[in-house]
């Protein structure tokens, strides 16, 4: 079940946020408005102690994305964030977490790359253990709730630890592939 | 060994996909199991772990190998087929299709045979249609035990 009208507004509003808050800025301060030359690489808008966070219809967070800073880069529309951690509450679904020492959105808005040093945690749920997960890099599809990676990976969920070298996740399924040299652990029961 | 069935259980396997609802995941690209001294080397398997904490496999593969020492002794179980079944609880092992098992140097083949890991148990079941090119039966060779030299001697 695809996220509500709201949910996948997000992304859209974040990107629409962050490509005009500098021509925002300019209207409030007054300041001269630095068109940056052609070609140039450098940030149009920097932000410290960055907050998003995207709300439902009845008013609880669904998302939020948080970060110590955030540089919007205007050439190809991108922006990158430090010690970036995003959440993600959609009803109906355990609580998905993820950080990592770095995260980047492209122009269409809808993926988060994170790298170095990448935690995704699921909370625990009806039937469903919680899971943690570290790997090195992965992608997010905010929307749909699709993270992957190519990247060798960790996982530990309930008593049981996985490795793989890239996997797919499905978090409003709970369905996860492992891609390759896989191997799994499980604990032995409690008798 | 009586042992193994609480070992943990580790897996390797060239790719899997796991549906962490159900606890049911696919191997593919070749499986092999390890719990204590119990091993299973297969083509694909499916592992679904139950509520209790206990894990079912079912394995085929060209052929499902099968070993386990036995308790006590330097002797192992050796056992193939077509397909095999394996629950953690009770400790059955379900050997099916092309089913044999050879333990110490006594040897066993039929359609179907059933070993308990826990009991060292095993029992056959032939097929006369299951399996071209023999009757079907039950062949059990049993091997006599060598007589201590003393009483070797007329």
């Amino acid at each position: 079940m695809l996220p509500d009208r709201a949910a996948r507004a997000f992304p859209l509003l974040l990107l629409g946020l962050l490509a005009g808050m500098a021509l925002l800025l300019d209207r409030a301060t007054n300041l001269p408005y630095f068109s940056p030359p052609a070609g140039s690489r450098d940030p149009d808008l920097t932000i410290n102690r960055f907050v998003a966070t995207g709300y439902g219809p009845d008013g609880k967070p669904l998302y939020q994305l948080t970060a110590s800073g955030m540089r919007h880069y205007p050439h190809d529309d991108h922006s990158e964030f430090a010690d970036a951690l995003l959440v993600r509450t959609l009803p109906g679904e355990p609580t998905l977490t993820i950080n990592a020492e770095k995260a980047r959105i492209t122009e269409g808005g809808d993926r988060v790359f994170f790298e170095q040093d990448v935690r995704m945690h699921r909370t625990a749920a009806a039937g469903v253990d919680a899971m943690t997960l570290k790997s090195s890099r992965l992608q997010l599809d905010i929307t749909r709730g699709l993270a992957s990676s190519d990247a060798p990976a960790d996982m530990v969920s309930g008593g049981n630890r996985m490795r793989s070298t890239g996997f797919d996740y499905d978090h409003p399924n709970t369905r996860l592939n492992l891609r390759s040299n896989v191997s799994l652990y499980y604990a032995p029961p409690q008798r | 060994e009586k042992a193994d069935s609480g070992k943990p259980i580790n897996v390797d396997a060239g790719r899997v996909s796991q549906d962490q609802k159900t606890g049911r995941s696919v191997l593919e690209g070749g499986v092999r199991l390890v719990q204590g001294t119990l091993s299973l080397d297969a083509d694909q398997a499916v592992i679904t772990e139950q509520a209790d904490g206990e894990q079912t496999v079912q394995a085929s593969g060209r052929p499902v190998k099968f070993k386990q020492k036995m308790e006590g002794q330097e002797v192992w179980l050796d056992a193939r087929s077509d397909k095999l079944d394996y629950d953690s609880k009770t400790g059955d092992v379900k050997l099916t299709g092309n089913a044999w098992l050879k333990r110490g140097q006594d040897e066993l083949s039929g359609s179907h045979i059933v070993y308990n890991s826990v009991t060292e148990i095993f029992r056959a079941e032939g097929n006369a249609s299951a399996t071209p090119g023999t009757d079907g039966r039950v062949k059990l060779v049993i091997q006599p035990k060598k007589k201590p030299e003393s009483q070797a001697k007329p």
